[in-house]
């Protein structure tokens, strides 16, 4: 017998005797005496409770030594794995028929209008930036005419366009007519 | 509607985050470095007193604080006490993207990182590398592949000797094929967060189901005892996925095939050589190690190359190690005094 089984006996020994010895003969003495002590009492609960766990340990560790126990533990995981594998597949292939059929977008669907949005986002920003720089080049332009004191005629030329007033102003007529 | 479903595929697939679940941080630190996979902590102590700083390297499957849990249970105010600057890695969870990182993405890049970040702020060449589980082995890995940079290691609870089975839920790992291991990153990317979880569940089946609860009911009128059951079970919980290819090479290669030990493991195209690690190395082991067992990390000081080494066995679990009161009073300080000494011999051949 090895250090191991002695000590599984050795916890099954004390689990029995203090739950089937100890912890009733506590339970009489309290019951028949005067003063109420629950300390025996206790300490024979915590005695079988504690052994009862120590055997319950071994037990596990020994059904884990169990190479069946492992080679089945794999096999139902492989099974868990194969089955969540064969389930996304088929919830994969079900709404990408379903989803459309109701009028519900499918993650593609959204992912390419994520997409879509995203390069919308970019392209309003690109044009915010332009129309600012634009803005800046009108205010120079601008502030350069005001330093000239008015000589030039109300009719300039400003790439190649006639215009009674500043690029900027213009540019915001014409937006407002447009939209 | 799109969100909800993302979400719901984020947990299905084990993506989802608890860093945001850590307690608060009991010491203070600022994040000098966050980039990759890696942030990387730097707490100041209130009076320096070593020359060279200690990069703890924290494993990649639990959220670090374990090592800074409550004022009187922290390593790292351990080490800050004893005037070492401390830096610690907190590994950013992996994203569905993370699923090609093995070990040498983590060894030769982040951690290389990581070194090199605190080899900057403190302006020097070599630091101490403090690895705890599986920080100890990513430790270990880069101290034989770049000990240039390391001048003393320590490793804590190191699982290197797989061949050991006194752990007996390592018998159930012996039953899964590659091919499992290989399905389970097809199915999921990563290895999911709950499945790290079912892991360490697995190893105290009984104290998990019912015993640890029936504990905390006995131990209700302890003082402490409850807030640090509560805390306890936090970090039971703050698993983090583990990337595909690291999973994979970790199962397969150092577990299942036990390379590392045998000498035949490689990081990216290099082998790991560990007679070039030649730096002081401090190996701690757990007497009462449930996790790794420690005649696991006892076979890597054969193998190691440094004639300074040294192995301390402490009368503790895994957790207790970093966590335990009498490790803290104890331990610690022994681990501390260790590197002052050698910080010290150092200082004195440079001069």
């Amino acid at each position: 017998m090895n250090g191991k089984e002695s000590k599984v006996i050795q916890d099954i020994v004390s689990f029995f005797e203090a739950a089937f010895i100890e912890l009733p003969t506590a339970a009489t003495e309290r019951w028949l005496a005067e003063e109420k002590d629950d300390q025996a009492l206790y300490a024979a609960g915590w005695k079988a409770y504690d052994a009862f766990v120590r055997i319950a340990n071994e037990s596990a560790n020994q059904l884990y030594a169990n190479p069946a126990f492992g080679q089945m533990a794999a096999q139902a995981l492989e099974i868990g794995l194969q089955a969540r594998r064969a389930s996304d597949a088929l919830v994969s292939g079900i709404f990408r028929e379903l989803l459309p059929a109701a009028g519900l977008p499918a993650a593609k669907d959204i992912e390419r209008l994520n997409r879509s949005v995203e390069g919308l986002r970019e392209e309003v920003q690109a044009l915010r930036e332009a129309q600012e720089n634009r803005d800046a080049i009108d205010d120079r332009y601008a502030a350069a005419r005001s330093a000239e004191g008015q000589k030039a005629s109300s009719q300039i030329i400003w790439n190649g366009m006639k215009r009674s007033e500043t690029p900027r102003q213009q540019r915001r007529e014409k937006k407002s007519v447009a939209l | 509607m799109e969100g909800a479903l993302r979400t719901f595929d984020a947990v299905g697939r084990g993506f989802g985050s608890q860093v945001e679940a850590d307690p608060a941080p009991v010491t203070p630190y600022e994040v000098l470095y966050r980039a990759g996979m890696v942030s990387l902590r730097h707490y100041r102590p209130e009076v320096r007193r070593q020359a060279t700083p200690i990069l703890i390297v924290y494993a990649l499957i639990k959220r670090p604080f374990i090592l800074d849990l409550q004022a009187d249970k922290s390593v790292v105010r351990s080490l800050l006490n004893q005037g070492f600057e401390v830096y610690l890695i907190d590994w950013l969870p992996p994203a569905a993207g993370d699923t090609w990182r093995g070990f040498d993405s983590y060894v030769n890049e982040e951690l290389a990182n990581a070194v090199r970040a605190v080899q900057i702020e403190e302006g020097v060449e070599q630091v101490n590398l403090l690895g705890y589980c599986f920080g100890a082995l990513l430790s270990l890995l880069y101290a034989a592949l770049h000990p240039e940079n390391i001048a003393n290691l320590l490793t804590l609870a190191m699982p290197f000797d797989m061949s050991t089975r006194e752990i007996s839920i390592y018998h159930v790992m012996d039953g899964m094929s590659d091919s499992t291991i290989e399905l389970i990153t097809k199915v999921y990317g990563n290895c999911p967060a709950w499945m790290v979880n079912m892991g360490f569940t697995a190893m105290a089946p009984i104290h998990h189901a019912f015993d640890k609860y029936v504990g905390l009911y006995r131990n209700a009128e302890r003082d402490g005892y409850a807030d640090m059951f509560e805390l306890f079970e936090l970090w039971m919980q703050s698993d983090v996925p583990l990337a595909g290819r690291i999973f994979r090479e970790l199962t397969c290669e150092i577990f299942k095939r036990n390379l590392l030990a045998k000498g035949e493991f490689k990081v990216g195209e290099r082998l790991v050589d560990l007679g070039k690690i030649t730096c002081p190395v401090l190996n701690v082991v757990a007497e009462h190690d449930d996790v790794v067992h420690p005649s696991s990390s006892l076979g890597m000081m054969e193998k190691i190359g440094s004639a300074d080494k040294r192995t301390i066995t402490f009368p503790t679990g895994h957790l207790g190690a970093v966590v335990s009161s009498g490790a803290i009073k104890k331990l610690w300080p022994q681990v501390g005094a260790w590197i002052a000494e050698r910080d010290v011999k150092a200082a004195g051949n440079r001069n």
